[in-house]
């Protein structure tokens, strides 16, 4: 019964119920912003692997087998992802092809690289702190990652996630207040039959519940419409991208439909029903004082 | 407690905010089951005393009782329990828009938490009655002023109550339909057991049906009288 009277009041008062869906629809595209953001950079991370992992040189005197017992105790670190032992010929040999030359330009009994690590950590955002661990051990002469583009690129993900974190955070405040001031504005005109619901035997709970729903579903419809809005933006954006830019490694559509659907959809019903529950208690409080 | 009648009102003022005096000093006892008819002038205080029945107002001095409680002192966790045994038609008729006949006329039976199928087995005897079967699914606003009026009076008793009490209930009915309405409030009286008070001006009413009749004017008991 309450959801067929949540779509009466719908095709009664289309306009309040409107205004509702799109307070927390423009906010859900401002987090879908974010989402993408976020994937993207996350997958340039992963694109960029070599460059995001850390080295670790041992002192000379090494042997392979105190390395390995090394890389060892490392697996077990949890900033840890992987840990590969790039020995002092693979390293050579790295070289040589990194920097196209010939193996007379460096044979291996004039070899100056040292035994080493390469540990990559399971988020990028990460790095700094696997190379301080590693510092830490004090089984390393040098431990080194990336450059200043890593820095660069650390320090923009840094202040995506910080000043994303803070602008979500304001656009939660936002449509909750909105979302409690339309289902609020929906309940003092509504006064009566909230009056008439008591005098029948009606608890607050009771009262509270179509409204609860009403939140919850402007919630929902929201987040679903936010979610076929960035789908649609994104598919015809990032074609454009890829065949744009071939060689840089956008984030696919795919890639962006379950997160957003699932953070839409979940906290659009979440500021809905919050909202709701804000806004009823303060209606049903200010009744109790009459 | 012992000794104390259904409904009692002891020394009951009722003063409202802009200053106008609706009762005074007023003492009234009705036993359970009983029929009163509350009469008196408009503004007599007949809307008030049904208001602090149903403690949509509050004494400004004085207590109502009720069924062994004191309804102007419960705590208001509790009044929908109070509430859920009693049935008002009002004198605005207060159905809810936003839903059907059906839902409007078991709507105190879903704040009980009755099944689906117990408030379908209950409309349905009273949508017969009402003879508004063919509308159930019709939305109130529908209805022409006498259905409203009578699916008010539906809704006020399907719950069988202890106390019904109905503001002027007979307002849009034509003479027959008000006849027939309160001849069920009657009944239901009678074989239900239900303690019945009920404020009208309809002379024909009055002079159609016995009972307890009990005259307000200025906001004071000026008659209490029984015709048989």
């Amino acid at each position: 019964m309450f959801v067929r009277e949540v779509f009466r009041r719908f095709r009664r008062n289309p306009q309040l119920f409107l205004m509702g869906i799109l307070s927390i629809f423009f906010t859900q595209l401002i987090v879908n912003v974010f989402i993408v953001g976020y994937l993207e950079l996350d997958k340039l991370g992963t694109f960029r692997g070599d460059a995001f992992s850390v080295r670790a040189y041992f002192p000379d005197d090494v042997t392979t087998g105190q390395a390995e017992e090394v890389a060892e105790r490392l697996r077990g670190y949890p900033e840890v992802a992987e840990v590969t032992i790039v020995s002092r010929e693979q390293a050579r040999l790295k070289f040589l092809e990194y920097f196209d030359l010939r193996e007379e330009d460096l044979p291996p009994e004039e070899n100056p690289f040292p035994l080493s690590v390469e540990a990559a950590s399971p988020r990028v955002e990460d790095v700094p702190s696997l190379a301080e661990r590693l510092r830490e051990t004090g089984s390393f002469d040098e431990v080194l990652y990336g450059g200043r583009n890593v820095e660069l690129f650390l320090r923009f993900y840094q202040m995506l996630l910080s000043t994303g974190g803070v602008i979500l955070l304001g656009v939660f405040v936002f449509s909750l207040v909105v979302i409690t001031n339309v289902i609020r504005i929906s309940m003092q005109s509504r006064e009566h039959e909230i009056q008439v619901c008591g005098l029948m035997g009606a608890t607050e709970r009771f009262i509270r519940r179509p409204y609860l729903y009403e939140g919850f579903l402007q919630g929902i419809f929201a987040g679903l419409a936010a979610f076929v809005v960035t789908y649609l933006v994104a598919d015809f954006t990032l074609e454009f991208l890829h065949a744009a830019f071939p060689f840089f490694p956008w984030v696919e559509t795919e890639d962006i439909l379950v997160p957003t659907l699932v953070v839409n959809t979940a906290m659009g019903g979440f500021v809905g029903f919050l909202g709701s529950f804000v806004a009823s208690n303060a209606v049903l409080r200010g009744k109790r004082r009459q | 407690m012992e000794g104390m009648e259904f409904l009692e009102f002891r020394r009951v003022y009722k003063i409202y905010h802009n200053g106008v005096r609706a009762l005074t000093n007023i003492n009234l006892s009705v036993r359970e089951g009983e029929f009163v008819f509350l009469l008196g002038p408009t503004g007599a205080g007949k809307s008030t005393v049904m208001k602090l029945l149903s403690r949509e107002e509050v004494p400004s001095a004085g207590d109502v009782w009720l069924d062994g409680f004191r309804v102007n002192r419960l705590e208001d966790d509790h009044l929908p329990y109070l509430r859920r045994n009693m049935g008002i038609v009002f004198q605005d008729l207060r159905l809810l828009p936003m839903r059907t006949v059906f839902e409007n006329l078991v709507f105190p039976l879903e704040v009980m938490g009755l099944r689906r199928t117990v408030m379908n087995r209950y409309a349905r005897e009273v949508l017969e009655v009402l003879d508004l079967e063919e509308k159930r699914n019709h939305l109130v606003e529908w209805l022409s002023g006498g259905e409203k009026q009578k699916l008010c009076v539906g809704r006020a008793v399907i719950h069988q109550p202890k106390l019904v009490l109905a503001d002027e209930p007979t307002g849009n009915l034509d003479g027959h339909s008000a006849y027939e309405m309160v001849s069920g409030l009657f009944q239901l009286c009678r074989e239900g057991g239900s303690t019945v008070v009920m404020a009208t001006h309809n002379e024909r009413i009055l002079k159609a049906f016995p009972g307890r009749r009990v005259y307000l004017d200025r906001g004071e008991i000026v008659r209490d009288s029984f015709r048989e």
